[in-house]
């Protein structure tokens, strides 16, 4: 039998474990009763059921929030490209618009002032084909009418007015 | 470490990440969410975890490191202690209580470096080169603060029996 002790200074002092204590050969009660109660602890732990928890749910949400930032980030991105590019595009349409409206006012203006440079001339024209035409006529010398050819045989010759 | 890789190793350690959790924190909900909060560390960094090095103490260590750094962060806030469990029970319901549910609110009230210890050697059953690497310690300071643990519980325990 073996001969019973007071509890194991080793045990105290960490160099042997619980389990190497062998039950019974304790001298003390109060001693035998700690090592029993100190098991049942540790049995009562090591029993005693976990929480059901999702080890993996922190990282599923963190790929939740990765994915969503990507779609933020990506629609952000998509965002500022369709308006640079809708900016650019209405103010090049503004810039050319307004290039047209003026080129278009410029030609009208330019087509009234030929109407009207070309009204004057036509005008201008005929005042001075008239006056030279007058003056022709008026300052001619009698000597040049001989060169006009007069057609003998004209047919408004002997037409008689007062039979028609 | 592949993704599949991770899960599985991470998985097998389930139990004793969150028991070592909250042999620290003293809250379920905190060990729980400390745990989750460590794997998703882990995971993040999962391409430089080498599953041949030892994976166990790597984990074991991350939620360590964790947890005491949110026991820090609480101390500043309030006095942790007072908030725990063990401070807040009443004495009339602490003499209800069985000497076994005694015993494991003396273990809680154990300084934080000493609970490690205990609950690595005695409750998980680790040697003390395991506990060194995991707590960051020495093996012999990890053995020191396992004999103050013990020698501390054992005065609580017949201050306990002699007080009837």
């Amino acid at each position: 039998m073996a001969k019973k002790t007071k509890i194991p200074e080793e045990f105290l002092e960490g160099k042997l474990s619980v389990d190497e204590i062998e039950s019974g050969n304790i001298e003390n009660s109060m001693d035998e009763e700690f090592i029993h109660t100190y098991r049942k602890v540790i049995s009562k732990n090591n029993e005693e059921e976990i929480p059901n928890f999702n080890l993996f749910e922190k990282i599923a949400f963190q790929q939740k929030k990765e994915r969503t930032n990507r779609f933020k980030r990506a629609f952000s991105y998509a965002a500022i490209v369709v308006a640079l590019v809708g900016f650019f595009s209405i103010f090049f349409y503004f810039n050319t618009t307004r290039k047209q409206h003026t080129q278009t006012v410029k030609i009208a203006e330019t087509q009234k002032e030929v109407i009207k440079v070309l009204f004057l001339f036509s005008e201008e024209l005929n005042k001075t084909l008239k006056n030279f035409d007058e003056a022709t006529t008026a300052f001619q010398p009698f000597s040049d009418y001989n060169n006009y050819k007069i057609d003998f045989n004209n047919p408004m010759k002997n037409l008689k007015i007062n039979e028609l | 470490m592949t993704d599949s890789d991770f899960e599985k190793q991470i998985l097998r350690y389930k139990k004793k990440l969150y028991r070592f959790a909250l042999s620290i924190l003293k809250q379920k909900e905190d060990a729980q969410d400390a745990v989750q909060e460590v794997v998703l560390r882990m995971w993040k960094k999962r391409e430089l975890l080498n599953s041949k090095e030892n994976f166990e103490s790597y984990c074991m260590n991350s939620i360590k490191n964790y947890a005491l750094d949110l026991l820090r962060k609480r101390r500043n806030l309030q006095n942790y202690k007072e908030s725990t469990p063990a401070g807040n029970i009443a004495p009339e319901e602490f003499e209800n209580k069985d000497i076994i549910e005694k015993m494991q609110l003396f273990l809680k009230q154990l300084p934080v470096q000493q609970r490690m210890a205990i609950e690595l050697k005695d409750f998980q059953g680790y040697e003390y080169e395991e506990i060194s690497t995991m707590l960051e310690i020495s093996v012999n300071a990890a053995r020191v603060n396992v004999s103050r643990g013990r020698k501390r519980l054992y005065e609580k325990f017949k201050e306990e029996i002699s007080n009837g």
